[in-house]
């Protein structure tokens, strides 16, 4: 079976060069060009059994130019683009734009490998937190008429889970998460319920009816 | 060697492992910052050369738990690996126990060196 090109444009050095013998050592996997510049990429041509992996964390990265670019440039080739920043208008917006497969970097190198076949097979792949934010698994709060806050339905689910005085580690142990992603989801809730802390966040789920104790 | 790698399972933890493995002559533990701090038995004194910590999976105060990772004591060494953090934080990381702060901006080299330092200690 002829091997999958894979293109790595990600930054910075250490995770380009680890994530370069990971794939190295998966059967089926050829990493034809290891970069961070941007420029190079425009002067690769990409073949219908390659793969770009795109870091949308470059600093200055035009990625949905990239993507429009590669579209036209190489239909075939499949483009995955990872990110630690979880904004939904970026995820839609990369997807949009051409992206066959999106996946945030708090996910282990297994999910890379699952998301990279998938989208070598002309398959969308999402990783769940994407998915939720693509598919419009969110939950719209309503106040005097008009949508002003939008959680997505993990936030929710950990929401609740706060107002049940779990700790960071007890919810990450419930959702099979890690802990560093409950923190960030508590985080994207304080900022979008406006809340100073936690207790302010208990109030604003009581006040909304998503929880009641 | 033993190194103790104490930080979540992600991209960037699954490549320094990788990275370090490759080398051949360390083998590599992993072990998120609460599974380490909330451990069942009682840690081993010193049974790894060097404990690894990625400052991005602490979500508590990282001084306390740069104290705490010093407190157990599994490790001869410890040394932070971290986003770019400003010269006063690394500054705080060192003087709460770290013998040295690494960005993950450095280069893979460097990286493998400032390691190979610390577990030749």
């Amino acid at each position: 079976m002829e091997p999958l090109d894979v293109l790595l444009v990600v930054q910075p050095q250490i995770l380009r060069d680890g994530i370069t013998k990971i794939l190295e050592e998966e059967s089926g996997f050829t990493v034809k060009y290891a970069t961070e510049n941007i420029q190079k990429l425009t002067q690769l041509s990409l073949s219908s059994k390659s793969v770009l992996v795109l870091d949308l964390d470059i600093p200055e990265i035009k990625a949905s130019e990239i993507l429009v670019q590669q579209a036209e440039n190489s239909p075939e080739a499949g483009i995955l683009a990872i990110s630690s920043e979880k904004n939904p208008d970026r995820v839609k917006n990369i997807i949009k734009a051409g992206a066959s497969g999106f996946l945030f970097k708090n996910r282990g190198a297994s999910v890379l490998i699952n998301a990279i076949k998938s989208v070598s097979e002309g398959k969308e792949y999402l990783c769940d937190e994407a998915q939720q934010i693509v598919s419009g698994q969110t939950h719209k709060l309503t106040i005097d008429g008009k949508n002003i806050i939008e959680l997505t339905k993990r936030e929710l689910e950990v929401l609740v889970l706060i107002c049940k005085e779990m700790t960071n580690r007890e919810i990450a142990e419930q959702l099979n998460i890690s802990v560093r992603t409950v923190d960030a989801h508590r985080r994207n809730l304080l900022q979008k319920t406006g809340a100073k802390n936690t207790a302010g966040m208990v109030k604003y789920a009581i006040k909304q009816h998503i929880y009641e104790p | 060697m033993r190194i103790l790698l104490i930080g979540d399972t992600c991209l960037q933890n699954d490549a320094v492992k990788k990275l370090l493995i490759s080398q051949g002559e360390w083998e590599i533990r992993q072990i998120t910052p609460s599974g380490l701090i909330n451990q069942d038995s009682s840690p081993v004194h010193n049974q790894f050369k060097l404990s690894l910590l990625d400052l991005s999976s602490v979500t508590d105060n990282f001084e306390e738990v740069i104290k705490t990772v010093r407190q157990i004591d599994m490790a001869a060494n410890l040394v932070i690996l971290h986003d770019n953090q400003p010269d006063d934080l690394t500054q705080k990381m060192l003087a709460a126990g770290a013998d040295h702060c690494l960005s993950t901006n450095a280069e893979t080299e460097e990286f493998i060196k400032t390691i190979s330092t610390y577990t030749e200690r």
